[in-house]
């Protein structure tokens, strides 16, 4: 396999052939977050994707290595979800979000964990639908939280860093988050079963 | 350190740095004993434990549209050769 340095140099000096290997090594990624983020708006996930990319060969001269490459590609898909949302005139309101229960009876709160449910392969369309659904509910700055830190697995640091947020800013939304999407999913697939 | 004597605010934040394995392993031993004696933060993890895999069993889904993938290229192929 061709080192990355090898395919950013030759990327830098215009070779797309060699640019078009990174992206294949990103894209996957770079794709999750803009279908996350941008939730219910394929189109939308669609032109992140591709712009993160074009941005990305055009800018790679200024990028210096101090992060990674997959750090700088998923500033450049965020930002990009960001200056999409401030064109539009509404985000979802959730009044959970400002109060939220800090420590609540945790126990009350069952639901099906998909991550090891048997089936979940014949009922993996429904379940996606489902999770996507409850993310769509949620603002903007706790989807791309949430996406990058829970879905994608990044440190709360990395998160922090990439969204140019504090740790304590990124640590807050995650807890808000998580307690709105944790109701969210009991509600979804249901509590009956985990009851016993 | 006393759990019990922390404020709420402080005792979820721990548990929250404690569910994301980023606490020190002192401080993680310390959870971990309260955590045995205590069903309300036991719930409290095991519902936040199951909202996070929920979550990351998001990742093992989306690749990029075929049609997406195209017109990339052809953007890209449109540009070689202009950028200074």
């Amino acid at each position: 396999m061709i080192a990355e340095r090898d395919l950013i140099e030759r990327s830098r000096s215009g070779d797309v052939q060699a640019f078009s290997r990174l992206i294949g090594r990103y894209e996957d990624r770079i794709y999750r977050l803009a279908k996350h983020v941008c939730v219910g708006l394929p189109a939308e996930a669609d032109d992140v994707y591709q712009d993160t990319f074009l941005t990305a060969f055009k800018k790679l001269k200024s990028f210096r290595g101090d992060s990674e490459l997959g750090t700088w590609l998923y500033r450049i898909a965020s930002n990009l979800c960001l200056m999409r949302r401030r064109k539009k005139s509404s985000e979802p309101f959730v009044p959970l979000l400002d109060s939220p229960h800090d420590h609540d009876d945790g126990a009350a709160h069952q639901f099906r964990d998909w991550s090891t449910t048997p089936e979940e392969a014949a009922n993996k369309k429904e379940l996606v639908e489902k999770v996507t659904g409850a993310l769509a509910k949620l603002p903007m700055d706790y989807r791309l939280v949430l996406t990058l830190r829970d879905v994608e697995g990044l440190s709360t640091a990395e998160t922090a860093k990439i969204l140019k947020l504090s740790v304590a800013a990124v640590k807050s939304r995650l807890h808000r988050g998580r307690l709105f999407l944790r109701d969210e999913f009991e509600r979804a697939f249901g509590a009956k079963e985990s009851r016993r | 350190m006393k759990l019990e004597r922390l404020s709420c605010r402080r005792r979820v934040a721990l548990l929250l740095d404690y569910l994301d394995r980023e606490l020190p392993a002192s401080e993680r031993k310390l959870l971990a004993r309260h955590r045995a004696s205590c069903r309300s933060c036991t719930g409290l993890l095991a519902s936040l434990g199951r909202t996070v895999r929920t979550l990351h069993a998001l990742k093992r889904v989306s690749k990029p549209p075929v049609s997406a993938c195209r017109a990339l290229a052809a953007e890209l192929r449109s540009i070689e050769g202009t950028l200074p």
